[in-house]
């Protein structure tokens, strides 16, 4: 194998790989990416068996052929070469392949592992939905934070993506709090194709952070072509494959978490109300992350009380009309929300102090963003 | 076909091939038996003929999925690879788990580092790994050698997987020690137990796969192995023997109560070998059997230490019955010791004392007396 290209378009490509190559576990092969070149392009393979991505870039190849060699160390190397142009070249000897990177008055010999051992990545079975890029990035955003990280509850450690003919939908929970997007029919009109009926399928966590840095940096324009087999998921964003090995079991039943007849409502600023839950933030319960609002008449009064650390409080004018209400949230759980809504308002709806609590974005656009919190009894 | 290389057992092995024909694998087996047994080599076959793209009704051993599963076929030599390869990528190895997995849908989890223990990252690895699909075939298999190895803490926590893993699970356990699992994860998994194989078997093996060596070393290598055919494959014959002949020494000289200087350099020199010290019970099991024999005067079983009879028989004379019952008990503190981290020369040298015999004391009363 033997091969030019250019170091632009090479790092880009070899920057998306670092983060779905493994570091966790301690199989040799995963650590590496999997050079092919053929005809005029370079296609690049880095996966953690759950996860892989392929990608392509254009370059001009003397000789065609594949091999793998040490992802990290490529990209550290590519990343520090000055010069526009980088030739490799693939040496076999002795049983043993390796891999010339040249470039400018630079080189470097780097050992390879065979490239029978690479794990088979399945093809691209076929597009079944086409998602647009932009609604689809700010769906990710609204939803990935609500993933739990918690081992015990697998089938939460995914978003529920749902595809129906006219709209899709995300949900992501982690048993206290849920997040769910869906897009608006009008989306339809701005590329997306939907599936006929109803398709659910859950996307793990580092799937969903890989497919949001695969579209930070897209540079082709059209949308992203979905496509499942059997026990894969895969993404297609212009010449990069992002797949996805499927999770099996149950997500749990959210349209039943939604509340329904919530009808205090209050209408609040988002940054002010972000900034003033950190303030107050600063003075809750640490372990339990606690603070309690006040509603009444137009005001809402924020208030927090740690053991050691003391007490705050801080009132905002708001518009509010339901009757007193004392209730408590983690603040977490709050400002997590209000970093995501992207709003100039955002609308909160209560029932009592014991129902879970929803909240909006008080206008909307494209999206459908509703946020149900779990209240903490205080 | 590959599954008729596996020797012994075989109604075990064809209540497998029977199972896995007609798709009822339990989600969970347990295969028991002693070191060295096979328990490893069927967990890898099943896992063979589960993923084989050749199969008829059992596995080929050369298609890529056969080859992949089986570059892990030699446990202990790639958990070693694995271990160096994790000293080398992280600077707190024990906290990253370790894991091997050459085939996709076959994880292999031995247990590890300097304790050779189960981790718990590696049961958190497991958690969330068996979440996702295959990415190939209908299966992932997961391997689980010597499950002893594991803490109550580690084996708690997988009890939930164990009971209900998604239904493309399979979960290959395989322990020498069935007993000392939590009858929790034990009554989760189906169990096999694995029994020995006869020494025709072991012969046949030896003869097969076995180092090159004489017919008498063979034959003795055969009879050293208890029916285990990875003990006799694995068998250091030269240091064996060594080990052996000194424990033999050190027998004799207790039971005979005479020359102590002798028992006390040998079992320093013993002490002082860092390495065989798993075996020391197994031989002195072995010895205090054949005495046994010898003075049943059993025609049966032949000696597993025949290569010395004149000495073992010398031996016998000295220790007799009662004295093997004695020695036996003896021997079980000396386990019981070496699991409380005592020093094995403390542990070894009571033990050879312990089989002097106490009519000496009341005898030399008796003639004080008189």
């Amino acid at each position: 194998m033997e091969f030019t290209v250019e170091r632009a378009d090479f790092l880009k490509e070899l920057t998306l790989s670092q983060g779905v190559v493994e570091r966790k576990t301690t199989i040799p092969i995963l650590s590496n990416i999997l050079l092919e070149a053929s005809e005029d392009s370079l296609q690049m393979t880095a996966t953690d068996l759950e996860l892989g991505i392929r990608s392509k870039c254009s370059a001009k190849v003397k000789k065609g052929g594949s091999t793998t060699v040490p992802a990290k160390k490529l990209f550290d190397y590519v990343r520090q070469l000055e010069d526009n142009e980088i030739k490799c070249k693939a040496t076999e000897a002795a049983g043993s392949s390796a891999l010339q990177v040249s470039c400018g008055r630079s080189k470097v010999r780097m050992p390879g592992l065979a490239k029978e051992n690479f794990p088979v990545l399945p093809e691209f079975p076929g597009k079944l939905a086409v998602l647009p890029p932009a609604i689809l990035t700010q769906m990710i955003k609204r939803t990935a934070f609500a993933i739990s990280s918690e081992e015990s509850r697998y089938t939460l450690n995914a978003a529920m993506m749902i595809l129906k003919p006219e709209t899709m939908t995300m949900v992501a929970t982690d048993g206290h709090r849920l997040a769910y997007v869906e897009t608006d029919p009008v989306v339809a009109k701005e590329g997306y194709e939907g599936v006929g009926g109803e398709l659910r399928v859950l996307v793990p966590k580092k799937a969903m952070t890989e497919l949001q840095r695969l579209l930070t940096d897209n540079p082709s324009e059209g949308g992203i072509e979905f496509g499942k087999d059997d026990n894969h998921l895969f993404f297609r964003v212009g010449t990069r494959l992002l797949i996805c090995r499927m999770l099996s079991g149950q997500f749990p039943n959210y349209e039943a978490v939604m509340p329904k007849a919530n009808d205090k409502i209050a209408t609040i600023e988002q940054t002010s109300l972000a900034a003033a839950v950190r303030r107050v933030s600063l003075f809750s319960d640490e372990r339990s992350h606690a603070i309690r609002l006040h509603l009444d008449n137009d005001e809402l009064k924020i208030v927090s009380s740690g053991s050691e650390s003391g007490e705050s409080e801080e009132t905002m004018a708001i518009s509010y009309a339901g009757g007193p209400l004392q209730i408590g949230f983690n603040w977490q759980y709050l400002l997590e929300f209000l970093a995501a809504a992207d709003s100039e308002k955002v609308q909160m709806e209560f029932k009592d102090e014991q129902s879970a609590g929803q909240i909006r974005p008080a206008s909307e656009e494209k999206l459908r963003y509703r946020y149900v919190v779990m209240p903490m009894r205080i | 076909m590959p599954f008729d290389d596996y020797y012994g057992n075989r109604s075990t092995v064809d209540l497998l091939i029977a199972m896995m024909a007609r798709n009822r694998l339990p989600h969970a087996i347990l295969l028991s038996g002693p070191a060295g047994i096979g328990k490893y080599t069927l967990a890898q076959m099943l896992a063979k003929s589960v993923h084989c793209q050749d199969r008829e009704h059992d596995f080929c051993a050369s298609c890529r999925n056969c080859r992949l599963i089986g570059m892990a076929d030699d446990r202990i030599a790639v958990t070693q690879i694995a271990e160096q390869e994790r000293e080398s990528a992280t600077r707190k190895p024990r906290e990253m788990p370790l894991v091997i997995q050459n085939h996709p849908d076959v994880v292999l989890l031995p247990p590890n580092g300097p304790l050779r223990l189960f981790q718990i990252e590696q049961a958190r690895y497991l958690k969330q790994a068996l979440t996702f699909l295959p990415s190939a075939g209908d299966k992932k298999i997961f391997i689980l050698p010597d499950v002893e190895r594991m803490d109550s803490a580690a084996a708690n926590s997988l009890l939930k997987s164990l009971e209900e893993p998604p239904s493309h699970v399979l979960l290959l356990l395989t322990t020498s020690n069935d007993a000392s699992l939590l009858p929790t994860i034990r009554s989760r998994c189906v169990s096999f137990a694995l029994s020995e194989l006869t020494r025709e078997q072991i012969m046949a093996i030896l003869e097969k796969s076995g180092p090159k060596e004489s017919a008498k070393d063979q034959l003795l290598r055969a009879s050293l192995a208890r029916g285990c055919p990875g003990r006799a494959l694995r068998l250091d014959l030269e240091s064996h023997l060594r080990l052996r002949d000194s424990l033999m020494t050190i027998l004799e000289a207790g039971a005979a109560a005479n020359n102590f200087s002798l028992l006390f350099t040998e079992v320093r020199k013993i002490a002082g070998e860092k390495e065989g010290l798993e075996n020391l019970l197994s031989v002195l099991y072995s010895l205090l059997q054949d005495i046994l024999h010898l003075e049943a005067r059993s025609d049966g079983e032949p000696l597993r230490n025949s290569d010395s009879p004149k000495q073992l028989l010398k031996l016998a004379q000295i220790i007799g019955v009662d004295g093997v019952k004695r020695a036996a008990a003896a021997l079980n503190q000396v386990e019981r010791n070496l699991r409380r981290n005592i020093p094995i020369q403390i542990s070894l040298e009571a033990f050879a004392i312990s089989l002097a015999p106490q009519r000496r004391m009341s005898e030399t009363l008796e003639l004080k007396n008189s």
